[in-house]
């Protein structure tokens, strides 16, 4: 009777993971079997031709760059809040202090609200501001978005740094500045992942960055000009009545999907080679 | 049950010896290097140590041994303050190393903790390479000379046995390499910074049993230039390296005297007991 429950419980567990990879693998057929034969070297060197909704020609280098840029001044900036803020809550307050439950609380909060929510609220900084919609925008909203992901994700391995790693460093006769230092380095392959995290969450989302970085054909060049993005390059193709374009819109899913593979390994690698161990 | 007999015992003994941190004989010393005076810790208003008086001679090993949760770990690391960041632990009394209270007011405890060299129950290696690791000691106390780095992590990794293991990989990863190895450097880590005493913290319960003779060869070896105070779990560890012996019983520290003394002629009933295996 046991045996069979087993039986069952493990052919339950096959067929969940089985359902999960074939809809990963649905997913990506779709998108590279669409995607494919639109995809050429255009479509990642040039910037579209004849408008973006209605475009057969040219491609989305508009879109790519817009994105690159948009991610990237926003994991620095967020890098730059969450660290300290992880690193505080863990290792100068003590772990589990009130202080420290409050700071963690409000960012299960943020991490809760909507991408829609960040996104209007990024509008209103901007209307604020007198800017009109722009790269700046943008990266204020979407940093806002990862920021708890970085936060949360940061603070669940700084839990894992061993006490007594901790307290070696402090009996070599280390400042507690010193030790949070040491503390960083052994979680470098957790915040790597932390990351990663938020780039894959950043990079796809196009809520937050509708009302804020807008829509353009053409790159920024400066952080004050609109900027076009993956997503709603994805969205607006997608929305055509033309099936060419239609098409072209999984080009663009596949590479945004290539983007965030290329992205991961690479991070995971260096930050492999500085930690020197593996993740 | 067995515990409530023991601590009954243990009352009606006291009783009848006054003096209840066993009178410390040391003859052939000129000054102990620590010592510790009426200490009492308490976590919570839970009493962990009462009335610590205890004296650690110099240049030598001094194994504080005694049943689970008797206060032996709490003890070692408060000669160590690394009970400062629990606000929930109470500390009165005093400790003095070199005739300094390390609990004083205006005492550094960075610069009492360069003092003294802690060793973990399981090896902790910083994540870094091997040679970083010793390194790391002497560079945050301002020695950034290569030449004199490379000295230092040379002469401590042969101190403890393991610069023919290692010399030609110094660069890589010290968490590569096997756990008796990894407790040998974090020994060498702690010597790096020129400790006087070394606080070892059941250092061998992780590790096999040759890896485990290394390390207590060695703490034999460096008790020549170092004060060492080990708390062990396994009396035959004791037995086998300790040239003093502190037996600790619920918080209070029931014996002290030389290992020959305490192990062939305890005074205390308790400590008799605990020796003859009666409890553990």
């Amino acid at each position: 009777m046991r045996k069979l429950e087993e039986q069952i419980m493990k052919a339950l567990m096959l067929l969940a993971s089985a359902i999960i990879m074939l809809i990963l693998g649905f997913i990506l057929w779709k998108i590279i079997s669409k995607g494919l034969p639109s995809l050429n070297w255009d479509m990642v060197t040039k910037t579209p031709s004849g408008g973006f909704y209605l475009g057969k020609e040219g491609g989305i280098l508009n879109a790519i760059m817009g994105s690159l840029m948009l991610i990237t001044c926003s994991v620095v900036i967020s890098i730059l809040l969450s660290l300290p803020v992880a690193l505080y809550i863990n290792f100068i307050l003590h772990r589990k202090s009130r202080a420290s439950g409050i700071i963690r609380f409000a960012f299960d909060i943020m991490f809760g609200i909507p991408s829609i929510v960040y996104g209007a609220f990024g509008f209103m900084v901007m209307m604020y501001l007198g800017l009109q919609a722009s790269l700046l925008g943008g990266i204020i909203a979407v940093s806002l978005l990862i920021m708890p992901i970085m936060v949360r994700s940061i603070d669940e391995v700084a839990g894992q740094v061993p006490r007594e790693l901790l307290e070696a460093t402090l009996s070599l006769g280390a400042t507690r500045y010193e030790m949070v230092k040491i503390a960083a380095r052994q979680i470098t392959p957790g915040i790597t992942t932390a990351i990663l995290l938020s780039v894959g969450r950043g990079i796809g989302d196009a809520a937050t960055v509708m009302l804020t970085a807008g829509f353009t054909d053409s790159i920024p060049t400066s952080l004050l000009q609109p900027a076009a993005t993956l997503p709603l390059a994805i969205f607006f193709q997608l929305s055509s009545p033309v099936e060419e374009v239609q098409n072209r819109a999984y080009s663009s899913a596949l590479i945004l999907t290539i983007i965030i593979l290329i992205l991961s390994f690479t991070t995971r690698y260096i930050s492999r080679k500085m930690s020197g161990s593996k993740i | 049950m067995e515990t409530n007999l023991y601590s009954y015992q243990f009352r009606t003994e006291s009783d009848a010896v006054p003096q209840r941190s066993a009178p410390i004989k040391l003859t052939k010393l000129s000054f102990p290097l620590l010592r510790v005076i009426d200490l009492n810790v308490s976590i919570q208003d839970k009493q962990i140590l009462k009335d610590i008086n205890l004296q650690i001679p110099e240049k030598s090993i001094t194994c504080i041994i005694g049943p689970s949760g008797c206060g032996k770990t709490t003890l070692l690391r408060s000669l160590n303050r690394l009970h400062d960041d629990n606000a929930d632990i109470n500390i009165t009394g005093s400790v003095l190393v070199d005739n300094e209270d390390i609990y004083g007011k205006n005492v550094e405890v960075t610069h009492i903790r360069k003092k003294m060299g802690l060793l973990a129950q399981r090896p902790t290696v910083l994540p870094m390479s091997i040679f970083e690791n010793v390194a790391y000691g002497p560079r945050i106390h301002g020695i950034r000379d290569k030449r004199k780095l490379y000295g230092i992590v040379k002469n401590q990794l042969e101190a403890v046995g393991l610069w023919e293991e290692v010399k030609d990989r110094l660069k890589s990863p010290a968490i590569r390499l096997s756990i008796g190895q990894q407790q040998r450097l974090c020994l060498a880590r702690g010597l790096a910074v020129s400790p006087e005493i070394i606080l070892g913290d059941e250092a061998t319960s992780a590790l096999d049993p040759i890896a485990t003779t290394k390390i207590e060869q060695l703490f034999v070896s460096l008790k020549k230039e170092y004060s060492i105070v080990l708390v062990t779990h396994t009396l035959r560890q004791a037995r086998r390296i300790a040239d003093y012996v502190a037996f600790m019983y619920m918080g209070e520290l029931i014996e002290f005297g030389s290992a020959t003394e305490i192990f062939t002629n305890p005074k205390h009933q308790l400590t008799r007991d605990y020796i003859g295996g009666s409890f553990s």
